[in-house]
């Protein structure tokens, strides 16, 4: 796939905001591409032991693909949006596969790309998460998403706002709970 | 919990949380009503958000999810890590909710700083207070455009008041937010608030360097932590950062291993203490003196070199456990930094290995220039190279050097005096091969061992350029200077004072020479006078750094120039501190009337050269070296004699003769301990090809009669008769003593031991060979065609003058005859030699002599007399056979049956007991019970017919023997009694002797022994046992002590008495191993095993009786297995391996041949107590019950009580008391002897309990 121009990538943000699920597709493919890319690229070039940012990636990922001049800002939290998810599913795919080498499943071979420097533990959080993420949307949609954009996309109580079109006090709410019981789940699970 | 139900929960939440804290529970408990689930719900989260903010703005402690607390501040600087990284924003959120730390919401202001807690610095929010430390105040802090943990340094006020100050922070600061390393922490930005200074940097998550200890405090860890501060501070260097304050404080180590440095550079921004007495340099802080190097405690200009020394410091401290400065106050600190060398890591921790020890000593120079880079440290520390100025040792260390301590001694004193300041050649001279190099080499390596400062250079002379090549060794010795690891400094000197040598060393390929550069320099011609002059003046300045060590090798073979040029370095002695060690052969240099001899004499005569002979070693420096190359060996202390026999003290010729010795496996491992398998002398030696070359040289010279002489004597051995020489060759005798002479004095070929007048009373002397390897050469020079008439005469000379005492030289005569061709004689000495072996106890020798005599009668036609003499070999063979590899070992069989074959064909039945024995121990060895008793009631029919007294003793104890082990206990008692009655001291003595094993009456009461504990006589046993060792002992019989040993201690494992079990064992596995016994060195691990399991040490116990089981089955021996595993199952059952435990008894009767046996009364008596532990009683009884009936079948007392004991108890465990108390009360009672013995103790304890 080549590379979209920034304006074909404005396009397919338009075209997501506007509720076309094939642009959200074709921008979630490239995210996800675009992405893991950049985690593995940014573990090559940097030595090892720096922690991954997450929302560097994604903040990066905007620069690449959509910023033109100056922050364009509306344009940046729908494009955040489907950024923190493709984001999250980086993330959550790697810690699923080297987590089942722990569990002594098959250790998968992975490529150099797909190497995100992550220890188990983490990778353990990370799923626990991923799966208390799961659950919280299943409740609530909305809270899920603002919980996601928050986590992975590192979108402030605005930016969230705007990306899913609601008021920044609903977010203010979703996200008061949302944390609360996120952080009573992983007390009671365990987890970390 | 449904989406609906969840929207509740969401509304009462958040409204609470809008409400004063007293006055949420009541809302929610109204607004649940009835819901006592909604209600919990709620509440549950709401103690998961507390709504409490006293300050506004003010976050609640953040503790992180299980993570180590971050280090209490107080003088630390300690910074702590990004939290993971993939969660870091929820986490952010989450630290809030948490109050896990426990540190509670606080207003923190802290008076010398005055930043409140919550407020913002920048884009950065500030968290907690982590510590403080010279520079400021650092805080944890959230990044709120990047939403990430940051550390934030705020300067003290003190550096706002010298605007010079602050622009060197900025300075500073902006290089070293250029630093991306990760082992740095990066710096974000840094920035002004306020008027103050602040540093926003990576936070680390972890505790320091200072702290790690208590983690994990191993050497490899701490090393491997310093590795990266090393690999840091190497890529700071390179970007011209110093640190100035390395120190464990400002090291931290992340919680997933990796390690920062922190604070670079800043130390000069920390405003300065006032130090009585004391410069104080900014940077200087009240106690971090301890890890400031020299340089900076005298204010002077501070390099990359400091922060290597201080992280000296660091790795002293882990190595040691202590600080290398240790004073009392901080002038003496200081005073020892500045002029004390600290004592050798190895002192306090000799696990350090002398190449880390030596690089932390030159981390620790006083002198910048001497220590190492960041880089070479790094390189030094992950093992790729040697630290700076020390050369790799070129001595192989695969074996240690035999001697040389006095050259040892001289070496060093030599050194010192160049350390001092003197220059000074020391030589070191002798023969090929007796070590001169290896002294040299193995000083150089413990030289580079000690962490002494030096410059090592070697060359050595070529015999093939010979004279030819000027100056070779010096341009070899230069080069290896330049390849060194100290090129940079020897090239640098090199190539400004003594270019014109380094045009030819570079030209030559030495590294960091381009091709052009090295052309450029090859130029003008240069004068014999400006070499000279420039080679000293190199050596001049390069040892103003360090003393300079050149080691040049063979020097006989040196040519003239380089003679003069050392000359001329000698004249300069006073003003090089430069130590030539030289190495030479006199002889060599003699007979080329070599310049370099008179330059010695002359360099003697003003007392600047020692020349050392090296000497052959002494007997008692061989011992001492086999000692440490053979730790824990077990030889006869005659080895070391007969090694300095063999080479007459040559170190070169010693090393290969045991390489020889170890490769032919005559000197081996067995069970972790060196022994000596076989003897030497008979071992055919072959030559290392460079000392068959070294001696052919020597050899060549020789004129045709010598050779011929040497040649005789080669034949008749190692050692021989000059009238033996004069017979064969012949030559008048006082001639050839002459020419011995001769070859002794001048060329050392052989020797003269002294004069030893021949049985005959014919005069002559005795001489042997310098070293066997000589003979060997002279030997092999012989053509076999002239080897055999040649042989024949020194044979029939001997003959002559030995007569009657050929014996005494039976093994000599039959190699002889046997090179001789001729098979009758040779075999008759073989037999002689062999049994005298065997009479001597030396029975692999006899083995061997055995073998080798029945080769010899292959080619002989067989008839009756040499089947009586092969008989006799076979007979022989057997015996000691037997001895060496054990009763059961199938290579025995086929030698007894040839004997037996043998003994019917000549019609020699008086050799028919001991044969018939000896199969039907095989047998029975085998578990071949039946077949074992067939052959022995054979055996006990000859004897009858016999009637001899020493055969009916034989048969009787054979008998008994069987008896005993097919559990008729009665009747084998019956017949090792008849054995004992029947036995005369005087008389029968010599048993062994004519059919080999041990002697008759040990062995009969020592069997006797088992009888007796069987039957329920524990004393009597005892007291049988004990007077078997006595005999055994009095008799000083080899055999004799090794078996009666292992019955002895038999006994007292049978009486519970793991103690005396076993001493007896330990000291019977010594000596059966020092005779090589394999069958009593099994016996004696399976008794310690059970022994150490009795006291408590289970697993080595377990690990030992396995061992001894599996040598015992190794020799394919059966018989007495049971025995051992009925003990290693006790011990696995006290161990809980029940499954273990009845897989040994399972296994027990493996290879049986199912005929009744010694243990049918035990076995099943075992099997009932696993189950008995296993908890299945009812199982358990008729085990018993079986186990006790085969008892009293045998009469077998003791085993009767055991089987009826562990009965009682199952009984006693069901109540059955009254049962019990039957069983074991008439039982009990019927003993007479042995109250004291385990059992008896046990059954007492029982009977206690039942009353």
């Amino acid at each position: 796939m080549t590379m979209p121009t920034k304006e074909q990538v404005a396009t397919l943000v338009a075209g997501a905001q506007s509720g076309r699920q094939e642009n959200v597709n074709e921008l979630m493919q490239l995210l996800y591409g675009e992405l893991r890319r950049l985690a593995a690229s940014y573990l090559r070039h940097e030595r090892t032991g720096h922690t991954l940012q997450p929302t560097a990636l994604v903040n990066e990922a905007y620069l690449r693909l959509l910023e033109q001049d100056g922050t364009d800002w509306k344009n940046k939290s729908h494009f955040m949006a489907i950024a923190a998810q493709a984001m999250r599913r980086v993330l959550v795919d790697h810690a699923r596969r080297g987590h089942a080498a722990k569990r002594g499943g098959p250790l998968p071979r992975l490529s150099l790309e797909e190497v995100i420097v992550y220890s188990q533990e983490q990778g353990g959080d990370l799923i626990a998460l991923d799966d208390l993420m799961e659950r919280l949307s299943r409740m609530d949609a909305q809270q899920g998403r603002v919980v996601e954009l928050r986590v992975f996309g590192g979108l402030t109580v605005e930016e969230a706002a705007e990306a899913l079109g609601i008021s920044p006090a609903t977010v203010k709410r979703d996200w008061s709970m949302a944390k609360a019981w996120l952080a009573r789940e992983m007390d009671r699970s365990g987890s970390g | 919990m449904n989406p609906e139900r969840w929207q509740r929960v969401k509304t009462i939440f958040t409204s609470a949380l809008e409400l004063p804290p007293e006055e949420q529970l009541s809302f929610v408990h109204r607004a649940c009503g009835e819901d006592a689930e909604l209600q919990e719900e709620v509440q549950s989260l709401l103690r998961y958000e507390p709504a409490i903010k006293t300050v506004p703005g003010v976050a609640p402690a953040d503790g992180l999810r299980a993570t180590q607390p971050a280090d209490q501040g107080s003088g630390d600087l300690s910074a702590s890590v990004q939290p993971p990284g993939d969660v870091a924003n929820l986490h952010l959120e989450i630290d809030r909710l948490l109050a896990r730390s426990g540190s509670d919401v606080r207003d923190e202001a802290d008076d010398s700083t005055g930043i409140l807690i919550g407020t913002t610095i920048s884009h950065y929010r500030i968290l907690k207070r982590l510590g403080w430390g010279g520079i400021g105040v650092v805080y944890k802090a959230e990044d709120m455009t990047l939403g990430r943990y940051a550390a934030v340094k705020l300067l003290a006020d003190a550096a706002r008041s010298d605007p010079g100050a602050l622009e060197r922070f900025k300075r500073e600061a902006r290089t070293a937010s250029l630093l991306s390393h990760p082992g740095i922490c990066t710096i974000y930005e840094f920035g002004e608030h306020e008027g103050r200074l602040f540093l926003a940097m990576e936070f680390i998550e972890g505790c320091s360097l200072r702290q790690f200890p208590q983690r994990d405090g191993s050497l490899e860890s701490l090393t491997e932590l310093i590795v990266q501060a090393a690999a840091a501070l190497a890529a700071a260097h390179s970007a011209g950062i110093v640190h100035r304050d390395v120190k464990p404080e400002n090291m931290m180590v992340r919680s997933d291993g990796h390690l920062k440095l922190v604070d670079f550079g800043l130390a000069r921004f920390a405003p300065s203490l006032p130090q009585s007495g004391f410069a104080t340099a900014p940077g200087m802080r009240a106690g971090t003196l301890a890890y400031m190097s020299p340089e900076q405690l005298r204010a002077e200009e501070v390099s990359s070199a400091s922060d290597i020394f201080s992280l000296g410091i660091v790795l002293y401290e882990f190595a040691s456990g202590r600080h290398p400065f240790v004073a009392g106050s901080q002038a003496e600190i200081s005073t020892a930094i500045l002029t004390e060398m600290p004592p050798s890591v190895r002192e306090f921790n000799p696990e350090v290995s002398p190449v880390l020890n030596s690089l932390i000593l030159q981390m620790l120079h006083k002198d910048p220039r001497l220590r190492p880079t960041a880089a070479e440290a790094y390189a030094a520390l992950k093992g790729a190279t040697t630290p700076s100025m020390m050369h790799q040792s070129r001595a192989s260390s695969r074996t240690t050097k035999p001697g040389r301590e006095k050259e040892r001694t001289e070496l060093w004193k030599a050194f010192r005096c160049a350390v001092k300041g003197r220059g000074f050649l020391a030589c070191f001279s002798g023969e090929p091969g007796i070590g001169k190099t290896t002294v040299v080499e193995s000083f150089l390596e413990e030289l580079a061992g000690s962490g002494e400062p030096c410059f090592i250079a070697r060359g050595r002379c070529s015999e093939r350029l010979a004279g030819s090549d000027a100056y070779l060794p010096m341009l070899e010795a230069l080069e290896s200077l330049l390849r060194g690891p100290s090129f940079g400094t020897a090239t640098r000197t090199m190539k400004a004072l003594a270019p014109a040598w380094y045009s030819q060393v570079a030209f030559a390929g030495a590294p960091g020479v381009t091709g052009g550069e090295a052309r450029s320099t090859v130029a003008q011609p240069v004068s014999q006078e400006q070499l000279k002059r420039q080679l000293s003046a190199f050596f001049r300045e390069l040892s103003t750094v360090a003393p300079v060590i050149l080691f040049l090798d063979d020097l006989h073979w040196a040519d003239a120039s380089t003679i003069d040029l050392i000359a001329y370095l000698a004249t300069k002695f006073d003003q090089l501190r430069l130590l030539i060690l030289s190495t030479y052969r006199p002889s060599d240099a003699r007979l080329s009337k070599h310049p370099f001899l008179s330059l010695k004499q002359d360099l003697e005569g003003r007392g600047a050269c020692k020349d050392t002979e090296l000497e052959f070693l002494s007997p008692e420096e061989i011992a001492d070296w086999l000692r440490i190359e053979f730790a824990g060996s077990n030889f006869p202390a005659s080895l070391a004699g007969q090694l300095h026999r063999r080479t007459e003290g040559n170190p070169l010729f010693l090393v290969n003769l045991v390489e020889y010795l170890r490769g032919r496996s005559i000197i081996a491992q067995r069970d972790g301990r060196w022994i000596l398998e076989g003897p030497i002398e008979n071992a055919e030696l072959k030559l290392p090809s460079s000392i068959r070359s070294m001696i052919a040289r020597k050899t060549d010279n020789l004129s045709e009669p010598d050779r011929r002489l040497l040649i005789t004597a080669s034949v008749q051995g190692y050692e021989f008769d000059s009238a033996i020489l004069a017979e064969v060759l012949p030559l008048d005798a006082v001639e050839i003593e002459e020419q011995l002479d001769v070859l002794e004095g001048t060329y050392r070929l052989v020797q003269n031991v002294g004069e030893m007048d021949l049985p005959d009373r014919t005069a002559s002397s005795h001489y042997r060979f310098v070293h066997v390897l000589y003979q060997d050469v002279f030997y092999n020079a012989l053509l076999p065609a002239r080897r055999r008439p040649l042989s024949s005469s020194v044979a029939a000379a001997l003959e002559r003058h030995y007569g009657s005492e050929t014996p005494h030289i039976s093994a000599q005569m039959a190699v002889l005859w046997e090179a001789a061709r001729e098979p009758a004689r040779s075999s008759h000495y073989f037999l002689i030699a062999a049994q005298r072996a065997a009479q001597l106890s030396a029975h692999r020798e006899a083995v061997s002599l055995s073998r080798r005599g029945l080769q010899q009668l292959q080619s002989l036609p067989e008839d009756a007399e040499w089947s009586r003499v092969e008989l006799s070999f076979q007979t022989t063979l057997a015996s000691s056979l037997f001895l060496v590899k054990g009763y059961g070992d199938p290579e025995v069989e086929p030698v007894f049956r040839r004997a037996q074959e043998l003994a019917y064909q000549t019609g020699r039945t008086e050799q028919l007991v001991g044969i018939l024995r000896g199969l039907s121990w095989f047998h029975e060895t085998r578990g071949q019970m039946s077949v074992g008793r067939g052959l022995a009631e054979r055996a006990a029919e000859v004897a009858r017919q016999s009637g001899d007294p020493g055969l009916l003793i034989v048969s009787h104890h054979l008998s008994g023997d069987i008896s005993l082990w097919t559990g008729n206990f009665v009747e084998s008692r019956a017949l090792l009694q008849q054995g004992i009655d029947l036995y005369d001291s005087e008389r029968d003595r010599s048993l062994p002797e004519r059919f080999g094993a041990y002697d008759l009456n040990v062995g009969c009461r020592m069997f006797l022994a088992h009888d007796l504990w069987y039957l329920g006589y524990p004393d009597q046993a005892l007291a049988s046992v004990q007077e078997a060792v006595r005999w055994a002992q009095q008799l000083n019989h080899p055999y004799s002590r090794a078996a009666a040993g292992t019955h002895c201690a038999w006994i007292h494992v049978r009486r519970g008495e793991p103690g005396m079990a076993l001493e007896r064992a330990l000291e019977n596995r010594r000596f059966a191993e020092e005779h090589h016994f394999p069958f009593h060195i099994a016996h004696a691990k399976v008794v310690c095993g059970w022994a150490r399991s009795e006291e408590g040490k289970l697993e080595q116990g377990i690990a030992e009786l396995r061992e001894g089981i599996d040598l015992y089955r190794s020799i394919g021996a059966i018989t007495e297995h049971p025995l051992m595993a009925m003990q290693l199952a006790s011990a696995l059952v006290r161990a809980g391996d029940l499954e273990a435990a009845s897989e040994a008894i399972e296994t027990a009767l493996t290879g049986f041949d199912g005929s009744p046996l010694f243990c049918d009364a035990e076995l099943p008596r075992w099997n009932g107590e696993i189950c008995f532990v296993q908890g299945f009683a009812e199982k358990a009884e008729p085990l018993y019950r079986s186990a006790l009936e085969n008892a009293r079948r045998q009469q077998a007392k003791s085993l009767e009580l055991r089987a009826a004991l562990g009965l009682s108890r199952v009984m006693y465990a069901q109540g059955r008391k009254a049962e019990a108390r039957e069983l074991i009360v008439p039982i009990y009672s019927s003993f007479t002897e042995g109250l004291n013995t385990a059992d008896l103790i046990a059954a007492r304890n029982l009977m206690d309990s039942l009353a």
